[in-house]
């Protein structure tokens, strides 16, 4: 039975891994096609970090949420990736509900950048907190199935 | 099990060489991946000369994309014109018209600018479309107010309504908002100093100068 259970969170743990992993690729890519200042100016709404910050910021976040998304879907540096990914939706979560909490007048979250779905700051805080769950399950994911981590690891 | 196992054999400097050679391969695949994805935008310079501000042969030309009905544009025009202040032989400022849907008011002011700048008058009518903005854009009907603002400017009312109400003249707003789309401007006002964007009132004031000075120095 436990055997069983183990084997089934193995392969859950693939389908698991791709959810993050793909939202993080999908919109880290959005974005890093666009100008960096596009991404400043949403940065800029969320009224967090100041201006001499935002614009490197800029310039990194599409890039870290990029390379993490697709080092999770391939499964490379898995619990690394799950570790970062976490951090990344935290901080998601965070900037969204102080931006709910003082009522800032975001019509969209801009999380995808001006080329992706325009979800609200209420339906991509719900998306981010799901999917920091997901992430932090995936750092208990040892040697994980269908990814580039257990090839490298086996024999040729 | 298997691979657990294998790690035990494999030397650590296998190991390394495996997950370098996947790395740098995934890594490579993503920045070609953007590269591909990139759209460059191809600047036009087709702007009238009367939204031209500065020396033609100036070495730095600050694109803005504008619409006079939205409060960030009004906010940052002060800033751009100061920017200009200080480098008046080193830049030179191109108007564009970027009037967004949602603002009732804003391709009728924009018309309304076109017609003043036909009378030689576009950046004194842009600044006082800017401080009045408050006024003519909660109007029932904008169109006298425009006229009273061409007329204090000491334009002809009546060339400057023939004008703003003029299919030529819709056409240019037009198509200058469906090129700024062509172009990807994600917001008003936008400004292009040479390639580098800057979107947004703050942004301007905070990297204008610098990004300038960065030109220059090139």
């Amino acid at each position: 039975m436990n055997e069983r259970l183990r084997s089934c969170w193995s392969w859950g743990a693939v389908f698991l891994r791709w959810a993050p992993g793909s939202v993080l690729m999908v919109s880290g890519y959005l974005k890093a096609v666009r100008p960096a200042a596009e991404l400043a100016a949403v940065l800029e709404s969320y009224w967090i970090f100041p201006m001499a910050f935002i614009r490197p910021l800029a310039h990194v976040l599409p890039w870290v949420e990029l390379l993490v998304g697709l080092f999770l879907v391939t499964g490379f540096f898995t619990r690394t990736s799950a570790l970062v990914s976490a951090g990344l939706f935290a901080s998601f979560v965070a900037a969204l509900a102080q931006s709910l909490y003082r009522h800032l007048p975001l019509n969209e979250c801009g999380c995808f950048g001006r080329l992706g779905p325009p979800l609200t700051p209420r339906q991509s805080l719900t998306m981010d907190a799901v999917l920091l769950v997901v992430s932090l399950l995936l750092i208990l994911n040892r040697n994980p199935r269908c990814s580039l981590d257990r090839w490298i690891t086996s024999p040729s | 099990m298997v691979g657990v196992k294998f790690l035990e054999k494999m030397t650590p400097h296998t190991l390394l060489k495996r997950r370098l050679s996947v790395g740098t391969l995934l890594v490579s695949l993503a920045i070609s991946a953007v590269a591909l994805g990139r759209r460059v935008p191809v600047l036009s310079s087709d702007a009238p000369p009367y939204r031209r501000l500065g020396m033609a042969s100036a070495p730095i030309t600050i694109r803005e994309y504008s619409d006079f009905q939205c409060p960030r544009c009004a906010d940052g025009h002060p800033d751009l014109q100061a920017l200009y202040a200080r480098h008046p032989k080193d830049v030179q400022l191109v108007f564009h018209h970027m009037p967004l849907r949602q603002h009732k008011w804003a391709v009728w002011a924009a018309r309304a600018s076109e017609a003043a700048g036909r009378q030689g008058k576009f950046w004194e009518f842009a600044a006082r479309l800017y401080e009045t903005q408050k006024e003519w854009s909660t109007a029932e009907d904008a169109k006298p107010l425009l006229k009273a603002y061409a007329e204090s400017l000491g334009l002809k009312g009546d060339l400057f309504m023939k004008d703003m109400e003029s299919p030529a003249v819709e056409k240019i707003v037009t198509d200058e908002r469906t090129r700024a789309d062509a172009l990807g401007i994600p917001a008003t006002p936008t400004f292009l100093i040479k390639d580098r964007m800057l979107v947004g009132d703050t942004q301007l004031k905070a990297f204008g100068e610098r990004f300038v000075l960065e030109e220059l120095n090139k």
